[in-house]
């Protein structure tokens, strides 16, 4: 086995070579970039625009730091927000397209699903329950696996986002469950914001197209409604080519790559009401041989069903108090179909295996804040949920065997608060705690404090240090079958976050962000083994995760912008020492969008570079570089936006690590593949 | 790789397309100070101060900021502007003695707790007050600056404006009340 990582080495590209190339790169960027500044206008001034043009400019705000809305300074948080403007200047197909051009954060993609790593922490096999993924507030993970649905399998169409606030750092002192490393808080347009129909359509490699239909309006009652409704149909790769099936058809899964979604989300808000929701039904085959699974079978299947509806109410009354409340229900449906050979490594007969998992919940959260003394916002609420239906159920269809049966429920409710302090003119306080209670396995109390001090102009450091938790999900507690036993004594795993950051506004709009980080993981859940043989989830694991960030970001005159860059994360088991598997060192991200000609017609660049990874097996995957290009126009016909992609434009081959369930060690990536897309307005 | 030509050809096409023109603009997403920057340039123009209130013809319109977070880029987006012959100076304001210098006076988020101190020691002067709280009138103030969903508001007191001899043009104030961007809140 050692042997594969080699094979997988990509020549011409060696690791050190290739991060050399991209820091190369980044440093004529940043040098072309800065040079700029001296060059006339494209765009007018802002001071040269009429009101009516004024009221047309939009001030980047993050809701998510402290659930309300701050600018990003103010926030007691290292946060990036991206917008509708990167989505289609940069042609981000899915949230984790998004995510991975974002400091420090990395998407590993085993060709069912995304799974979102940071700082360095991305274990394969866990199914990403270290970040929380919000709809205009609304949790995303689900309480099964917890999974954090970032690619063909988010609800939410990217054409939908108005803009997506990631906020890094603990955050369950404010959000729970999953708030572990970051909480990303993706906000929807308003019907006002598409203000008709719109009609958007694309094609690209592997037969891939999509279609989305919306409404939107704001009417002159105050009544603003979005319907959209989108479809994806894709055939994928022919082939996908797993060295170590050689002998097996070549070692080519075919046919297995595809993709149908079909996804649906409304809104409708009147005065301090809004009522939204949305549905997701995605259909995706698999080319690797998950769980042991027989290799290139047709009938490798998941399906993903997630359903969401959420009525919202928020006031701001007299005497600077504000009030929010929402209410929900949730459905997530998992089938997965499982072709078997329980004689393997012998030949012998395909049996058909079952995975059918239903959850439903519903629950509350009330939300008050007051502005005291004017130099004081306290933050109170309660959030109470029922998870009243959690079923596993694993079997074979015939012969017909049982495996799993595990039909549970769970109640949880928590209070938190939070409170904002400015003590001297340049000195702010934030501190918060939230308590959760789960009648599953008890209650886990997460505390968090930050200080932001400005001892100068425009330069700001933040201390934050919290704590934050991931729950043990329904099938870590209840998984039980001949060969996996409960642990009764399971409980949440934790995290304590130690982070210095440090934001500098420099001349000509550049903005630079530094920070160092102590991530210490304690009772770390995963898999273990009795003395019977027996497998068993336990909180043994001990992780730890130290390094630091910088970043350059730079908006000039005519929408012209760049941002630059790298994360070192030394991740490691403390318990053995050794290097996290899928963890890698450096993380360097470059992104630019140039306006060619005035606010009409753009082209996005973005380079992502990935130091070496070792793989559950024990291999080393080869650092690689990959570079995306889109050129976007609007208005150039009216009512019309044209793009055109190119994903990994040098056709870099590079593979991703798969978890012990399977038999592969990791998964090949697509190489070159393209997009155009059309979006029409009336 | 399959799907290199098409691409090929639609930019082309863009590029072939690049020649022609239309109207519509794109929302523009700035850092909170630029556009309030923009909005007190603007105001400016809109207001008459006492003739006394400038020495001469070219005296420049001081804007004086309390607090860090703002100076920076006021100074970048209106260092080199001017209304008719004054100059604009944008200047660090540390204590309430060097307000009667100024033409406006802009109180940043960090300082808003003393927000009443500043508000009152205008009070005897043509000084426009500009705050970003949401309660900066309630404290005494002119104008103050609200974000709500990344849209900027603004709350206007003209009576307390006019009372130190301030205009604020009506016609201005009419397009802003009636675009939805200011209330007036007179009290």
């Amino acid at each position: 086995m050692k042997s594969m990582g080699k094979a997988r080495s990509f020549p011409g590209v060696p690791g050190r070579a290739a991060l050399a190339l991209w820091l190369a790169l980044a440093a004529a960027i940043g040098t072309a970039l800065a040079s700029d500044t001296n060059q006339p206008p494209a765009a007018p001034d802002l001071t040269e625009l009429s009101f009516e043009e004024l009221a047309a400019v939009k001030v980047a705000t993050v809701y998510g730091a402290s659930k309300h809305e701050q600018t990003v300074t103010e926030a007691p948080s290292a946060v990036s927000i991206l917008t509708q403007e990167d989505i289609k200047q940069y042609g981000y197909r899915t949230l984790g397209d998004l995510l991975q051009s974002v400091r420090g954060f990395y998407v590993t993609s085993d060709r069912a699903y995304d799974f979102i790593g940071v700082l360095g922490v991305n274990r394969p096999g866990d199914f990403g329950g270290r970040v929380l993924i919000n709809i205009d507030g609304h949790r995303m993970n689900e309480p099964l696996f917890d999974s954090a649905f970032a690619s063909t399998d988010f609800l939410l169409d990217m054409d939908l986002v108005d803009r997506v606030e990631i906020i890094r750092g603990p955050g369950s002192s404010l959000y729970g469950n999953n708030a572990f490393f970051a909480v990303i808080n993706v906000i929807t347009r308003r019907g006002g914001d598409v203000n008709g129909l719109e009609f958007s359509g694309s094609a690209g490699s592997f037969d891939t197209y999509t279609g989305r239909v919306t409404y939107g309006k704001k009417f002159t009652n105050g009544v603003e409604v979005l319907v959209s409704g989108t479809y994806l149909d894709s055939q994928g790769e022919d082939r996908v080519f797993f060295p170590q099936y050689r002998s097996v058809n070549g070692g080519f899964a075919n046919d297995l790559d595809g993709t149908t979604a079909k996804s649906t989300f409304a809104s409708v808000s009147y005065g301090d009401f809004t009522l939204e929701g949305g549905a997701i039904d995605r259909r995706k085959p698999v080319p690797t041989s998950q769980f042991q699974t027989v290799f290139d079978n047709p009938n490798s299947l998941n399906i993903d069903e997630r359903e969401f509806a959420e009525l919202k109410f928020a006031r701001e009354f007299a005497g600077d108090w504000s009030v929010q409340a929402r209410g929900y229900y949730d459905h997530y449906r998992y089938d997965g179909i499982f072709p078997f050979n329980y004689s393997s490594p012998d030949p012998g007969p395909v049996t058909i295996n079952r995975e059918w998992d239903k959850a439903q919940w519903a629950g509350g959260e009330v939300l008050v804040s007051k502005t005291l003394w004017e130099r004081q916002r306290l933050t109170l609420g309660s959030e109470v949920r029922d998870d009243f239906q959690l079923d596993l159920y694993n079997f074979d269809e015939s012969p017909r065997a049982v495996y799993v049966n595990s039909h549970q429920s769970d109640y949880s409710f928590a209070f938190y608060g939070e409170d904002e302090v400015t003590l001297l003119t340049n000195l702010t306080l934030n501190a918060g705690v939230r308590y959760d209670y789960f009648s599953q396995f008890g209650d886990t109390v997460n505390p968090r404090g930050a200080a932001i001090y400005r001892p100068w102009q425009a330069g700001a450091f933040k201390f934050v240090y919290g704590q934050a938790f991931r729950a043990p999900n329904d099938y870590e507690l209840n998984y039980i079958q001949p060969l996996f036993r409960a642990n009764p004594g399971l409980q949440p795993e934790k995290i304590h976050s130690y982070e210095l950051i440090y934001e500098q506004g420099l001349a000509a709009r550049l903005h630079a962000t530094g920070s160092l980080f102590w991530e210490d993981i304690n009772g770390m859940i995963s898999q273990a083994t009795d003395a019977n043989g027996l497998n068993y989830f336990a909180n043994i694991g001990q992780v730890e995760s130290r390094g630091f960030e910088a970043e350059l970001e730079g908006r000039w005159q005519g929408n012209l912008r760049a941002r630059l860059s790298y994360t070192f994360a030394d991740a490691r088991d403390t318990v053995t020492g050794a290097v996290l598997d899928n963890s890698p060192r450096h993380l360097g991200k470059a992104n630019v969008v140039v306006p060619f000609w005035r606010d009409k017609f753009f082209g996005g660049f973005e380079l992502q570079a990935m130091s070496s990874r070792t793989t559950v097996q024990g291999n080393v995957l080869s650092p690689f570089w990959v570079a995306n290009l889109t050129l976007f126009s609007r208005e150039l016909i009216r009512n019309l936006e044209l793009s055109a992609s190119l994903y990994n434009v040098f056709d870099t081959h590079y593979s991703n690590p798969l978890s012990a369930d399977y038999p592969e060690d990791a998964v090949p990536m697509p190489g070159r593949t393209f997009r155009v897309k059309l979006t029409y307005r009336f | 790789m399959r799907g290199c030509r098409p691409v090929l050809f639609w930019i082309a096409a863009l590029l072939s397309l690049a020649a022609s023109l239309s109207l519509a603009a794109a929302p523009r997403v700035v850092n909170e100070y630029e556009l309030k920057a923009a909005y007190i340039f603007k105001l400016a123009k809109f207001t008459q101060w006492p003739p006394a209130k400038f020495e001469r013809d070219d005296s420049p319109l001081v804007i004086g900021v309390v607090g860090d977070e703002a100076l920076d880029f006021f100074t970048r987006s209106l260092g080199d502007k001017a209304i008719d012959k004054h100059k604009i100076l944008v200047q660090r304001l540390d204590q309430t003695n060097d307000l009667a210098a100024c033409h406006v006076l802009f109180l940043s988020r960090s300082v808003a707790q003393h927000g009443a101190q500043w508000a009152e020691a205008a009070s005897n002067s043509a000084v426009l007050t500009v705050g970003e709280t949401g309660q900066f009138l309630d404290q005494g103030g002119m104008i103050d600056f609200v974000v709500e969903s990344g849209q900027l508001h603004l709350e206007i007191n003209d009576q307390r404006a006019r009372r130190v001899g301030l205009n604020i043009s009506g016609s201005a104030l009419a397009t802003l009340v009636n675009m939805g961007t200011a209330k007036i809140r007179n009290f």
